[in-house]
């Protein structure tokens, strides 16, 4: 299956994007379900660009922090949360 | 407790200021229990966030900056900054927080982050004030791009 990945910041910059494509195995009986954690290993294999950003990165899922256990669907809006710096 | 967020284009200027302390007085007024804030509240503590002309920049030089460019990914950051405050509002005992934070270009100078926390008291206020600054820098999904002069 295929995720879309939002990116932002320093590693929009450095990719040249803000969305970027990843490949990960699908699970589950639908086979459309990965997880938080398959999707961080496969944006650092697929994206050699997005290396230093994924230094401390997170997942958001619909726009909450996941878990790296928590599944993710090819519908649901997936977002790169690289190291923040607000203020 | 009282939570206001905004999330304004550029400089957070008086006039953003004024909107959102106005909409804080709003939401007392309309609070189960209204009381006028002169009756409840002893402190008010407030920070500004104001973008600064050096920068470290390539390691441990400094660097000059014309402005700071802040993106962020919404409705997340506005969602995330409202939960922070609430979180650490109750925990600390504050009675409102208020939060104004830029998007887009902010030049050398003005002012891209207020916060301003009301309480009964002075320390449950500065206490908030603090870890809402820490958490906030961790967790909300504000990015800066520095803009250098040369």
């Amino acid at each position: 299956m295929t995720v879309q990945v939002l990116i932002f910041g320093a590693a929009a910059r450095a990719a040249g994007t803000d969305r970027v494509a990843v490949r990960v195995m699908a699970r589950g009986p639908d086979q459309d379900t990965t997880t938080a954690a398959d999707v961080l290993k496969s944006l650092s294999e697929q994206h050699a660009s997005l290396g230093p950003a994924l230094v401390g990165a997170r997942l958001a899922v619909n726009h909450q922090f996941a878990p790296e256990h928590q599944p993710i669907r090819s519908a649901d809006e997936v977002a790169l949360i690289s190291l923040v710096g607000g203020g | 407790m009282i939570v206001v967020v905004e999330i304004c284009d550029g400089p957070v200027t008086q006039a953003v200021e004024r909107g959102v302390l106005s909409r804080l007085e709003q939401s007392r007024a309309i609070a189960p229990s209204p009381a006028p804030a002169i009756a409840v509240v002893g402190a008010r503590v407030r920070f500004d966030g104001i973008v600064r002309r050096e920068e470290p920049r390539d390691g441990d030089a400094v660097g000059v900056l014309a402005a700071l460019d802040y993106s962020a990914y919404e409705p997340m950051a506005q969602r995330e900054l409202e939960r922070i405050a609430r979180e650490v509002g109750e925990r600390a005992g504050v009675l409102a927080m208020a939060v104004i934070h830029s998007r887009g270009r902010v030049p050398v100078g003005e002012t891209s982050f207020v916060l301003v926390v009301e309480s009964a008291h002075r320390a449950p206020a500065v206490a908030a004030m603090g870890e809402f600054i820490e958490r906030m820098k961790a967790d909300v999904p504000i990015w800066k791009t520095p803009v250098w002069a040369s």
